[in-house]
């Protein structure tokens, strides 16, 4: 458990592709029964795929000069940005740092890559509040998202018909009026096997055999490149360990429960997040949902719901919300903010 | 728990499409028209929110009949 203070979250901006592809016409489902069936019970109907040459960050890049505009900060000011994405442009360096350049960042901005996923904007939040906090950096940008859909094999149906592309620009500023911030974080590594992309570190080198699918059965045929997901096991990790982080946070605070407005989860699919929903007792509408129109896009999907789906509300008056995560890792994690009057712009499709 | 309340939670809360009558421990569930990828995840739930119990997806994949998820049940 951990408290920031002083650090407020000014402005949240999102970028996702213009194209997308209809799960009801999607070729890997047997027939439309099986396609509708799966929108209604995963909850994606509509994925955003970007081009083969659009990276996530491509994404980054017209976020920050929106949220820039919209906020009228000088990019001097901006004294430490972190990426959170599972798929930069390069192995090597940092995207963080070859963005520093691209963005018209000062050489003096500290610049860092977190490679988390579903998990990322709850860490993303607390690292970059936390630093901000210790070391009076007065401005900060946390840059969370992925283009999910390069990692999906096109022949794996718990992957592809969910994964999705975005990428968001979340703003924080060091502001003494601003309320407290908590975080409950936690991860497990003995399910390190449960999500991951087995080909392409130093473990396993790409090599010509990543390239080759390998039927796993039920409907699972990947390449060592592409993502490899036990769902079951992501499942079962999920259903306990969601609601878990999110009653910690409320316990351990002493949340007023009842006075919280929104709980917006990692838009994981619809079936596990009603599970979540219902363990928790929260009533429908303080559980908003983007999965839908924009699918499951990582770390990106907690921002790309409260755009979504919340835009008006977060821009016009204070809320008091919990954000949580879960995913590859295993990490997870849940957060508490108050949010007073955040600048938003609706989501920029490219 | 009895294999009877145990077989009638299963219904109510994982089968619910599938007459009771045609659950018995010597069912093959794999072989039940409700069965599929969701039906599999119901079950994990059921058995992480009702009974206490993790069970994992290779768990799943190597049961047969409804005796062998009774038994991980009374396990």
């Amino acid at each position: 458990m951990f408290t920031v203070k002083g650090v407020k979250l000014s402005s949240i901006v999102g970028v996702a592709p213009a194209y997308t592809e209809d799960n009801l016409t999607n070729p890997i489902f047997n027939d439309s029964e099986d396609a509708e069936k799966y929108v209604k019970t995963v909850g994606v109907r509509y994925r955003r795929v970007t081009d083969k040459n659009t990276c996530t960050a491509d994404l980054f890049v017209p976020a920050f000069n929106k949220q820039i505009e919209l906020l009228n900060w000088d990019k001097s000011e901006v004294g430490i940005l972190i990426v959170i994405t599972q798929t930069p442009e390069y192995i090597s360096p940092l995207q963080s740092i070859i963005l520093q350049d691209r963005l018209g960042l000062e050489k003096t901005c500290l610049c860092l890559d977190v490679p988390l996923g579903c998990s990322g904007y709850i860490y993303g939040s607390f690292l970059i509040s936390s630093l901000m906090q210790s070391h009076n950096i007065k401005k900060g940008i946390l840059f969370t998202g992925d283009t999910l859909t390069k990692q999906a094999s096109i022949k794996d149906r718990s992957t592809q018909p969910l994964f999705s592309d975005a990428a968001t620009s979340t703003a924080f500023e060091l502001d003494t009026t601003a309320s407290d911030m908590f975080f409950d974080l936690g991860n497990d590594g003995s399910g390190f096997e449960n999500i991951m992309v087995k080909d392409g570190g130093y473990r396993n080198r790409f090599s010509e055999e990543s390239l080759k699918y390998v039927d796993k059965g039920e409907g699972v045929c990947l390449r060592g490149i592409d993502t490899i997901m036990i769902g079951m096991d992501v499942f079962s990790f999920a259903i306990s360990t969601a609601p878990k982080t999110v009653n910690q946070l409320i316990i351990q605070y002493n949340l007023d429960f009842d006075s919280l407005d929104y709980f917006v989860f990692h838009q994981a699919n619809m079936f596990l997040n009603e599970m979540i929903r219902k363990r928790l007792k929260l009533p429908v509408d303080k559980v908003p949902y983007s999965l839908y129109d924009y699918g499951n896009s990582a770390s990106a999907t907690i921002p790309i719901t409260i755009l979504d789906k919340i835009q008006n509300e977060i821009q016009e008056k204070p809320l008091k919300m919990i954000f949580s995560g879960f995913g590859v890792g295993l990490s997870w994690g849940a957060m508490y903010i108050e949010t007073n009057n955040v600048v938003v712009a609706p989501i920029i499709l490219v | 728990m009895t294999a009877e309340n145990f077989i009638k939670d299963l219904q109510e809360e994982v089968f619910m499409e599938t007459e009771i009558s045609l659950i018995t421990l010597g069912t093959n569930f794999k072989d039940l028209d409700e069965w599929d990828s969701l039906t599999a995840l119901s079950l994990i739930a059921h058995f992480d929110m009702n009974l206490g119990k993790k069970i994992s997806g290779d768990q799943i994949k190597n049961a047969v009949f409804i005796q062998d998820l009774y038994n991980l049940a009374i396990a």
